[in-house]
């Protein structure tokens, strides 16, 4: 089928076993989440051709592999990013960039001057790998992915080798490829930070299995994800940005359903952004209050409720216009305002954190 | 590839050779070999003409062969060094990785018990090389893991099963004739092959260094790691075994032509990638070359240093190994 990755795998493993039936959207970038173990990495190898096991994958209508055909590696179409990555240390930096390039003249949707401009590695052409920082050489690596033109992108937690800052500094150059390419990602990640950041459908992994795949928002509001994010829990919203207030470097910010004030960070009205909204930081409130610090309450409806990772708490799902909210409270305050799924509700937002 | 490293080591080989046409118990004055070579090859230069006889004999006949001899296997077994070391993507890397040696070895121990012709104990040798190899590549085709691993082990195992196989023919050998051949032999040799061996072999192995250095780029790509140059589009596996298949194929012949000469195949391409870094374009061509200057000084070394001749294959451990410790501290460098 056209317009989408099939993918389905069986690969026993000793204890382990990797059994997934997926099938992916070809665009954008789809996020593989789950814990260490989860047979993320597996699959992503699965996907590239590095292991060998039974199943079929077909990406975009072009068979990859099925019963009777295996097409090795380096006759699939793909770039692979490694978590590690290791560059030719005799060629400067542009010599890697052009290595697998060579191997691709029929087709070249991808500019060098893109890739490079897209990472931001211009100034470092002539440089050889060992005069580079992590963070540089995992770009370097993500462009050369990019520059052999591959038909799908695959990315194996390019940022877990990485410290914090260096994180920091690649994640913008990883939302550019997401904005500006139409080469479809396959990012595996066990940082729901990165994935609340980049991806646009999301695929929930445990023990070998697909626990939930699809929109990211829609995964996200789900309260009976089987993966707990604890902490992270929390929705995400496309919103764009509606008006600034100078007075007080504020921005409104529209999403389908309401508006959200947030901090001003350099944000362009009309631009869409993405924000993230932990549960956390959402509470309850019966009526609008007007003496509160809080400048975001949204008129809600609850949804569902669930039990939460520990028993004093509750995660309620709210519907606010057309998206959805999840907050979290503890049960006692659930017991005393009555709250039951269909009641009208004040939704009170203490943060919003700003995403791109 | 960088073409000036290239053409000097070339030029370092070219006077080698020079120095070691005029040594020998009979020496010739540098001068006097180089306008002899002039004149012969484009008619230049000036050769006192009673002397002509004389110089045709020596040079021509008698040294140039042991010369080439000592190019073709020092070149050969550095470039077989090297490439095995890119593919392994590790420095202890020799050509006997795979057994080819131990292989070679009880080829030649073989035929030189049983065989009668000089032809036959070649044949011998080379088919003992591409079976211990062979069995090599058995052993880590069994478990069914391409790992290079598999094939490390598979190498130790095939190298001591022959090892041990050499010491049966020894030990059935005649005490008075044979054994003394043999072990000559597996102390490596340059005056055991006669012109129309080097030849014979030179064609082959020239042309194997050839297949080596035109596959050098390919190389290159396998030194970052099997994933990476297959997600890369490289065909990992033919890449494999095609530089397997021929730096075999040179060792093997090296040891028809000289026996078994230790440490060269190790430490030129050390130093060789000391000197001019990992880029294989250019690591290959210049352990060839610089291979072949070494194998001749220490031929030149062998042949003059005693009124004996000592085995080459002594001379090249007992100076490789100091040198080798000599670079040793900065072996790590090359790699990056």
């Amino acid at each position: 089928m056209t317009g989408q990755i099939l993918a389905r795998f069986t690969k026993p493993l000793g204890d382990f076993c990797l059994d997934v039936d997926l099938s992916l959207p070809h665009r954008g970038v789809t996020a593989i989440f789950g814990h260490s173990g989860s047979g993320k990495t597996t699959l992503l190898r699965c996907i590239a051709g590095l292991e060998r096991t039974e199943g079929s994958l077909s990406v975009n209508g072009e068979v990859w592999q099925d019963a009777n055909r295996f097409l090795p590696t380096h006759r699939r179409p793909l770039g692979y990013v490694f978590q590690e990555a290791s560059l030719f240390p005799h060629l400067s930096v542009l010599g890697n960039l052009n290595y697998g390039r060579k191997r691709t003249q029929q087709e070249h949707r991808v500019g060098l001057e893109q890739a490079v401009d897209l990472l931001g590695i211009g100034h470092l052409m002539d440089r050889k790998p060992d005069k580079l920082s992590g963070g540089e050489r995992q770009r370097v690596a993500i462009a050369r992915a990019l520059a052999v033109s591959p038909r799908l992108l695959l990315m194996d937690e390019p940022l877990a080798a990485l410290d914090l800052a260096r994180k920091q500094e690649i994640l913008p150059y990883l939302e550019r490829l997401h904005e500006h390419l139409d080469i479809p990602v396959l990012y595996v990640s066990h940082s729901p930070d990165e994935v609340a950041r980049l991806a646009d459908h999301l695929v929930v992994m445990e023990s070998g299995r697909t626990v939930a795949q699809g929109p990211l928002g829609e995964i996200l509001a789900r309260l009976d994800l089987p993966i707990h994010l604890g902490e992270d829990a929390g929705v995400v919203l496309e919103a764009t940005v509606a008006e600034l207030d100078p007075t007080w470097h504020l921005a409104r910010l529209n999403f389908p359903g309401g508006s959200l004030w947030t901090r001003d960070s350099g944000l362009t009205p009309g631009h869409s952004v993405r924000v993230r909204v932990l549960a956390r930081d959402v509470s309850l409130a019966l009526q609008h209050y007007e003496h509160t610090s809080i400048q975001n309450v949204l008129p809600a409806v609850v949804e569902a409720m669930a039990p939460d990772d520990h028993p004093g708490l509750t995660l309620v799902r709210l519907k606010v216009g057309g998206s959805v909210l999840l907050a979290r409270l503890t049960q006692r305050s659930a017991f005393t305002l009555d709250i039951q799924p269909g009641h009208s509700i004040f939704a009170q937002v203490k943060s919003v954190a700003l995403l791109e | 590839m960088k073409p000036l490293p290239i053409l000097l080591f070339f030029i370092l080989l070219a006077v080698v050779a020079l120095v070691s046409l005029s040594l020998g118990k009979f020496p010739l004055p540098i001068g006097e070999v180089a306008a002899f070579l002039a004149w012969k090859s484009v008619g230049l230069g000036h050769v006192q003409p009673d002397r002509l006889p004389l110089l045709e004999n020596i040079v021509l006949q008698i040294r140039l062969p042991r010369i080439l001899n000592a190019c073709l296997v020092g070149g050969a077994l550095s470039v077989s060094g090297a490439s095995y070391q890119a593919l392994f993507v590790n420095p202890l890397v020799s050509p006997g990785l795979l057994g080819v040696l131990a292989g070679a070895s009880f080829g030649a121990a073989l035929g030189m018990v049983f065989l009668k012709s000089w032809f036959a104990i070649q044949a011998a040798t080379f088919l003992g090389g591409v079976a211990a190899v062979g069995l090599s590549l058995f052993i880590a085709r069994i478990y069914q893991v391409r790992s290079t691993l598999m094939l490390v082990l598979g190498g130790i195992i095939s190298g001591a099963f022959f090892t041990a196989l050499v010491s049966i023919v020894k030990t059935l050998a005649d005490p008075y004739t044979q054994l003394p051949n043999i072990t000559f032999w597996l102390m490596g040799n340059l005056t055991l092959a006669d012109r129309s061996t080097i030849l014979r072999m030179g064609v082959p192995i020239l042309l194997g260094i050839l297949g080596l250095l035109l596959l050098s780029r390919q190389l290159n790509a396998l030194s970052m790691g099997d994933e990476e140059a297959r997600s890369l589009g490289v065909h990992v596996e033919w890449i494999r075994a095609l530089v397997i298949l021929l730096a075999t194929l040179i060792s093997t012949l090296t040891v028809v032509l000289g026996g078994i000469i230790g440490w060269v195949g190790l430490i030129i391409p050390h130093t060789a990638r000391m000197l001019i870094g990992p880029n294989n374009e250019t690591l290959l061509p210049v352990s060839a070359l610089l291979g072949a200057s070494y194998l001749l000084l220490v031929d030149d070394l062998s042949r003059t240093l005693f009124t004996v001749e000592v085995p080459i294959g002594i001379v090249t451990s007992l100076v490789g190994i100091p040198f080798f410790m000599l670079v040793m501290k900065n072996a790590r460098k090359g790699w990056q």
